[in-house]
């Protein structure tokens, strides 16, 4: 036994020998932090977390994002997944880092859905909010082609007469179940509320014509907007969108439905102001880029749209106190 | 076609993208082989790496991570009863208690040369039916999926071994611990005490490590004080010859291999359901008519060459949608759609007029990927056997060490490894008391899929019950989910009368 | 307290477990927040499945009560020792391994944990060559972590 004991702690020291060697840049690294002499971040890589797993839209945001921050902060950007419970455990994972501006959040406004369902107990006010770049306003409603309503009043019209008939397709308790909710009390009809998956999944429901209506945003439906499959009523959004001009809003069409989602960058509590700032101003640095505004919108048809730290925390703060307003509606009590 | 096939052709035949092939298709083995690691971590760690890679170079070395990977299960499962990824548990059934015969080397080659087959038939269905199958494909609703899952669900009986009842309570169990985390309907925290890591509730994958690692390393822990030579294995590595078994063998199997083809396919076009759910139907299916049906278990080909075939199978099954529809039935097939996505290609109805190059490349990857996995299998089966060799408290540790990284690098949480070892206590402990733990995983994975479709359908129909016998392919699984129950009963009432005959 | 009195009884408490476990799974869905947005909740499901459970369990005590019954204690074999306190120790070792992990890093907390596990998984008679097993346990962390942190961008601790 006590062979072991002495071999074990024989092997501890090699091994941290080994650690040593492979790891002395970070130490110097924290030693040499003299704050007040010169801003000087970055000094090593950036980690963005993405709260999703790779290859959904969350991550290929960030990640174009990091390929043309790099240039800009003159660093590495990295990109790290960290999943589960709806985005909820990489959001936690950020808060709880160090505030040393290497660590940052990409989400959307589903942080602030999943504090009104109760998955956490806070959203973006305990994190340093830096900017938003991309504001998803393309939240279409689209039906079959083969469907007989032409234009988003033919529906309602439709709902209104037959109350409880119309299939509206969503994730229930997710964004696109509140909106079409905010629809039902807004034009005064009863829709059948359905549970039909994630946008693949309904995608392929309204394609079998197993629900009526389906609100996505223009790039999940796009496929089949292209192949005629589908026909697209309405935008949801102020204005139409410069990428597929013909589709009306809704608004134009008599109803005021507004659906969005602003993906944006945070930092932990505490964070140095003049990182956040720094990070803001080369986020719109990004967004005026040309190859940057194609990589989105090719694959997820959406522009760039850069707003500031003041502008994304009261778009936040406004779209928390909406979702909150309507939480016994998202809850289903 | 032909015309389609040469613009594949000239995109891929270059030997840089040959090279990427085999480079994918090796390293999709060695991920597949070693348990913790995955097909689906092999992808999530390679898809970043892509995005600055061409599409069709992107395409293809994900494609080909998916074959080999898929494929590499196999081989821990059948050398180490430790199964790698859900497709390959039903190949521990046969494929484990062959290595324990001697026979490691001729398992390994059966499942090899199976695995082929399995991915070059679902190919060729890919090829000529895709945009058919597609369209029988979204038929299936939360009616159909309900019933479809239920159906599934009866086939636990069948994996039981001896007891019929610890079969069901190990399913059921799988079952209940998959409610834990936020229902998929309004995302309703259940038995997460208020823990935010838990209302994700626990991934596939580190259960299964936990069910069949973590419970074999204590196992071993349990044996080695008294163990006289810690049941080592013998392997014959110098007497293999080519693949191991006959010509004999494999005609003998040519109704196995088909039907179980035809099955992974079959479940690999429905999304959501996929290779964790075939290979185990494929067994059971497989071992249900045959002549011999107590022989299943012992260590025969039968067993490998069902799973085997029916989970490669799933691959081209799973292309299906993903590609005619842009839909993706799992983490794997959701990461080649964003991979896809993320080069401005989307997979859609218009996917196969407008992405000729892209659709035939990945046809084109799918044929040379399961020559490559045959090639470097068949000369890499006596470098696998030869593992066996390794002393076991030095290949247990090592293997543990992956499970641990495989775990964590799944969200890069260590919740996920807490939940590798939460499942090993419980693998262990059904050990213990001889409870199977394949049922467990079957459950986990149909569980879920059961009950969001049971309540999606239950809202499609505004609460009426009667919709899931109306419509007529949810009646036919219906149907078909009551009779393997009455025909399981029936068998176990009529052997529990012979063994008492016996006594 | 033989282990033939463990071998015999042993199907009689899987299922009092099982039971247990059912019992306590039943009384967790009163706690499930019911929701209005189909006629079955999210308690629905999980209802279903702890009574399946409870009635699995109570014939699984029922057929150990009629397996006890039948048993018959097998002397003439050679008997099978087992050492359920190396499986403990083992156990011990891997929670204490992931445990502090995040603290000391995870190529020092690994060599340590291979080194220990070896010891533990080794059979009894055969001997161990310490310099052999220092050496696979350094170099399998540190190769495994240099591999996946600084090649795929893995972030394991430490």
């Amino acid at each position: 036994m006590k062979k072991i004991i002495v071999l074990s702690l024989v092997m501890l020291l090699i091994s941290s020998m080994f650690v040593g060697c492979a790891t002395p840049p970070e130490e110097s690294n924290s030693e040499g932090s003299v704050e007040e002499e010169t801003f000087s971040w970055p000094e090593k890589p950036l980690e963005i977390v993405v709260p999703f797993n790779a290859g959904g839209d969350t991550d290929f945001h960030a990640r174009t994002y990091a390929k043309y921050l790099e240039p800009i902060l003159g660093e590495k950007v990295l990109v790290v997944n960290i999943s589960g419970a709806n985005g909820s455990a990489g959001t936690i994972k950020v808060r709880d880092s160090e505030a040393d501006g290497y660590t940052a959040l990409f989400y959307h406004d589903s942080m602030l859905m999943n504090k009104v369902v109760g998955v956490t107990d806070f959203a973006h006010e305990e994190l340093e909010v830096a900017a938003a770049g991309i504001m998803d306003n393309s939240y279409i409603l689209a039906v079959n082609a083969n469907s007989p309503f032409e234009t988003l009043e033919d529906l309602i019209n439709y709902a209104k007469e037959n109350p409880g008939e119309v299939k509206y397709a969503s994730s229930i308790g997710a964004y696109t179940y509140y909106v079409g909710r905010q629809m039902e009390v807004l034009t005064d009809v009863d829709f059948n509320i359905v549970d039909a998956g994630g946008g693949t999944d309904r995608n392929a429901a309204l394609l079998a014509e197993k629900i009526d209506t389906n609100v996505n945003p223009y790039g999940v439906m796009k496929p089949y907007i292209d192949s005629g499959d589908f026909r697209v009523l309405a935008v949801f959004a102020d204005k139409r969108s410069g990428l597929f001009p013909d589709v009306p809003t809704a608004k134009e069409q008599g109803f005021n439905i507004i659906a969005h989602r602003a993906y944006f960058l945070s930092f932990p509590k505490g964070t140095d102001e003049r990182i956040i700032t720094k990070v803001s101003e080369a986020m719109e640095q990004v967004s005026k880029i040309p190859e940057y505004a194609e990589d989105i919108s090719t694959a997820y048809c959406v522009e760039p749209a850069y707003m500031n730290t003041a502008d994304t925390k009261a778009y936040l703060d406004g779209a928390m106190e909406e979702f909150e307003a309507a939480s016994d509606m998202i809850l289903g009590e | 076609m032909l015309e389609s096939f040469a613009i594949g052709a000239q995109a891929i035949l270059d030997p840089i993208s040959l090279l990427i092939i085999i480079l994918g298709v090796t390293l999709g083995i060695v991920f597949g082989a070693i348990p913790g690691l995955s097909a689906t971590m092999a992808l999530a760690l390679f898809l970043p790496i892509t995005y600055r890679m061409t599409p069709i170079s992107g395409i293809i070395l994900l494609i080909s991570l998916y074959i080999g990977g898929i494929s590499g299960g196999l081989i821990s499962a059948i050398l180490t009863r430790i199964p790698g990824t859900p497709s390959s548990v039903a190949t521990c059934f046969d494929g484990y208690p062959m290595t324990a015969k001697g026979e490691g080397p001729k398992a390994l080659g059966v499942g090899i040369v199976y695995s082929f087959i399995g991915t070059i038939m679902s190919t060729i269905v890919l090829i000529f039916l895709a945009p058919w199958l597609a369209k029988i494909a979204i038929k299936f609703g939360a009616y159909e999926y309900f019933s479809v899952a239920l159906f599934s669900l009866t086939m636990m009986a069948g994996l039981s071994g001896k007891s019929m009842i610890k079969g069901l309570i190990s399913g059921f169990m799988g079952c209940i611990f998959a409610t834990i985390g936020m229902d998929s309907i309004g995302s309703v925290q259940r038995y997460t005490f208020g823990s935010v890591q838990l209302s994700s509730g626990f991934n596939i994958l580190p259960v299964l490590i936990g069910l069949f690692a973590i419970s074999e390393i204590l196992i071993t822990a349990e044996k080695a004080k008294y163990a006289t030579k810690l049941d080592a294995v013998q392997v014959d590595i110098k007497g293999i010859k080519g693949f191991g078994f006959t010509w004999k063998e494999f005609i003998e199997q040519k109704w196995n291999m088909l039907i179980s083809g035809l099955m992974g396919i079959g479940i690999g076009i429905l999304p959501g359901i996929g290779g964790g759910v075939a290979n185990v139907m494929a067994y059971g299916a497989v071992k249900n008519r045959s002549k011999y049906p107590e022989k299943f278990g012992t260590g025969i080909i039968d067993g490998v060459v069902a799973t085997e075939t029916s989970n490669n199978a799933a691959i081209g099954g799973a292309l299906v949608p993903l590609l005619a529809l842009g839909i993706p039935g799992d983490t794997v097939t959701a990461m080649l759609l964003g991979g896809l996505t993320i080069q401005g290609i989307a997979p859609g109805p218009l996917m196969f007029t407008q992405n000729v190059d892209i659709v035939y490349a990945i046809f084109l990857t799918m044929i040379i990927g399961a020559f490559s996995m045959l090639f470097i299998e068949f000369y890499g089966l006596r470098g696998f056997a030869a593992l066996l060799k390794i002393p076991k408290h030095y290949l247990l540790p090592g293997i543990f060490l992956f499970c641990i990284i495989g775990s964590f690098g799944i969200g890069n949480r260590l919740f996920d490894v807490w939940t590798v070892l939460l499942f090993g206590v419980l693998g262990f402990a059904f050990h213990k008391v001889d409870i199977p733990p394949s049922p467990f995983i079957l459950g986990f994975i149909i569980g879920p899929i059961m009950e969001t479709n049971l309540r999606r359908g239950l809202m499609f129909s505004q609460g009426d019950y009667t919709a899931f016998l109306t419509e007529p392919i949810s009646a036919f699984f219906l149907v078909a989910a009551a009779l393997s129950i009455t025909l399981t009963v029936r068998k176990n009432v009529k052997n529990a009368k012979k063994s008492r005959l016996q006594n | 307290m033989s282990r033939q009195f463990l071998l015999r009884y042993k199907g009689i408490a899987a299922g009092i477990g099982i039971t247990i476990f059912a019992i306590a799974y039943l009384i967790g869905t009163l706690f499930i927040r019911r929701t209005t947005f189909v006629t079955i909740g999210a308690e629905f499901m999980p209802q279903i499945y702890g009574y399946i459970l409870l009635f699995l369990g109570a014939c699984q005590i029922y057929q150990g009560i009629k397996e006890s019954k039948r048993f018959v204690e097998d002397t003439q074999k050679p008997k099978e020792r087992k050492d359920i306190k190396n499986v403990l120790v083992t156990f011990v070792v891997i929670i204490a391994y992931v445990a502090i992990m995040n603290f000391i890093g995870f190529m020092i907390a690994s060599a340590m944990l291979l080194f220990l596990m070896t010891i533990l998984l080794k059979p009894a008679n055969s001997k161990l060559n310490y310099v052999v097993t220092i050496i696979f346990s350094v170099v399998l962390s540190i190769g495994t972590y240099l591999l996946f942190h600084n090649v795929m961008y893995l972030s394991l601790p430490g």
